[in-house]
């Protein structure tokens, strides 16, 4: 930590509250993405966004400043997202396959066009086969394959933030290679 | 070494997690193993597939909207210990000064508990609030210079018997400034107004404001467009929203956009809100085949209570239909 951090971090502990807007502003893109990409939407992202923080709020007092802070945010921000409860709140879209039929062939009709000729059709697609796949695998599975394939984090930084050997990593990283690979297999094959 | 163990080896590969010695032993491996050949093929088809996926897009808005519940949401969260957290605590430093932190937590626990059960609450010490050690900050003093107005004045502690008093407050300070709409940090004031002031005639006017110099905004700035998202979907003023969306019609209409105003036909409660939601729709002309919005209309027909509501949002169904 520089000592321009250490000295925010003093201020904010001492009840400073611009200070801690100031600490929360420098790290929260990354606790922001770190959600995101773990929950795949923004509410529950803004959801896991807003208990970390106020976690840190609550606990700064205690943080002795023996780690560096990202790595002790880091760690609250997986324990949030470990435990977090979806609320799945994003509005419901009524299914283009409606209720007449008329509508129906309509909507068939767009279906063959956007697969035939849209190129973004296809790729919705594959973004939702490969959520669904994501979807199923295990919350420590998911954090670790969302850490490492999207956010890029090395495995000993992974172990570190989860509190654990840098070989469970590695095991739930292959469990759930394993468990996409499965589950992709007819996409790709396609 | 077997094949489980190259197989690792190559998906860590994948992720540069090899060290230049294993990297170079895997490769010898692999051009004389067509098994591993056809496993390293597949995980290349798989990292293919997801990186078609892409990750979810983070946008500043969101980011921006996060930052603005997490502001609300801090204004009721208290630092104070809980009963437990003092209890335990002075139990942890009275008896176990020199034991490890697992000990301690267990053996403060513990004692507690005995403890809660025989003295209760009644023999605890009063204890004072966190965030009173501003008041040492001497750099605090020349902030109380000028037009500084004091307000919200709490005491933590006003016995000044041992010749020291502690208290909060708030301190306000006026700031005038005139420039230009493009200056980021008139931008940065706008956004912050829009979002955060208590006083709805503010933000209608900084609304306005940035309506009425739009096309001037040489670059439209992503604070100020996210501000004016955030408005439109969540301010308690119909007046702000209104004002905020017609002002988003002047910026290029994008995906985020798109969704704002999805969200306002879907959501908002105000029939008015959502007629001007399907309108700016409507004249964004957007893409004849967007799901999104052929899915929102179709429920709106169905079910909006608003007769208006409904006819415009049929009457832009039949136009995508016939485009």
């Amino acid at each position: 930590m520089n000592s321009d951090e250490i000295e925010l971090i003093q201020r904010a502990k001492a009840g400073n509250i611009a200070a801690f807007e100031q600490l929360v502003h420098q790290h929260d893109k990354r606790v922001f993405s770190i959600a995101a990409r773990y929950v795949n939407n923004a509410e529950d992202a803004k959801d896991i966004y807003q208990e970390v923080f106020i976690r840190v709020y609550r606990n700064l007092a205690q943080f002795k400043m023996e780690s560096e802070f990202t790595t002790w945010l880091h760690r609250i921000a997986v324990n949030v997202c470990l435990t977090h409860r979806s609320r799945k709140r994003a509005y419901a879209h009524v299914s283009i396959d409606a209720d007449d039929d008329d509508q129906e062939s309509h909507a068939m009709e767009l279906r063959s066009r956007e697969a035939a000729t849209d190129q973004h059709s296809v790729d919705a697609e594959i973004r939702e086969h490969v959520q669904n796949a994501l979807d199923e695998l295990s919350p420590k599975q998911r954090l670790v394959f969302t850490l490492k394939h999207y956010d890029g984090y090395k495995l000993r930084e992974i172990a570190d933030m989860m509190k654990c050997t840098e070989g469970t990593v590695k095991r739930y990283l292959f469990l759930a290679t394993q468990q996409l690979r499965r589950r992709l297999k007819p996409v790709y094959e396609q | 070494m077997n094949h489980r163990q190259y197989k690792e080896w190559l998906q860590l590969s994948m992720y540069d997690e090899l060290t230049a010695e294993e990297q170079q032993l895997l490769e010898h491996h692999v051009r004389e193993c067509a098994s591993c050949r056809s496993e390293a093929e597949e995980l290349n088809l798989l990292h293919w597939t997801l990186q078609k996926a892409g990750p979810f897009h983070v946008s500043e808005t969101m980011l921006q909207e996060a930052r603005s519940e997490l502001r609300t949401a801090l204004r009721t969260v208290s630092v104070k210990p809980t009963m437990w957290e003092r209890l335990t605590g002075f139990a942890k430093d009275f008896f176990l000064p020199n034991f490890s932190p697992n000990v301690k937590m267990v053996f403060g626990g513990a004692t507690m508990l005995l403890a809660g059960l025989l003295v209760g609450r009644f023999l605890l010490p009063a204890t004072s609030p966190k965030g009173s050690t501003a008041a040492r900050d001497a750099s605090f003093a020349s902030s109380l210079e000028g037009e500084t107005r004091i307000s919200n004045i709490r005491f933590v502690d006003s016995d000044a018997s041992d010749g020291e008093v502690e208290f909060m407050f708030e301190a306000v300070s006026p700031v005038h400034i005139k420039g230009s709409i493009n200056d980021a940090r008139v931008q940065k004031v706008l956004a912050h107004a829009l979002v955060n002031d208590q006083n709805p005639g503010i933000r209608l006017r900084t609304v306005n404001a940035i309506a009425s110099q739009g096309e001037k905004l040489r670059l439209p700035d992503r604070e100020i467009r996210a501000a004016l998202i955030l408005a439109v979907k969540t301010d308690e003023n119909p007046g702000v929203r209104k004002e905020a969306l017609k002002t988003l019609r002047h910026f290029p209409f994008d995906e985020e956009i798109k969704q704002a105003f999805l969200f306002v036909l879907m959501k908002d409660k105000n029939p008015a809100m959502r007629i001007e939601a399907v309108n700016s729709l409507d004249s964004a002309q957007t893409h004849f085949r967007d799901k999104d919005l052929w899915n929102v209309l179709q429920q709106r027909i169905q079910s909006d209570e608003n007769s208006y509501v409904r006819l415009r949002a049929q009457t832009v169904l039949d136009e995508m239909r016939n485009q």
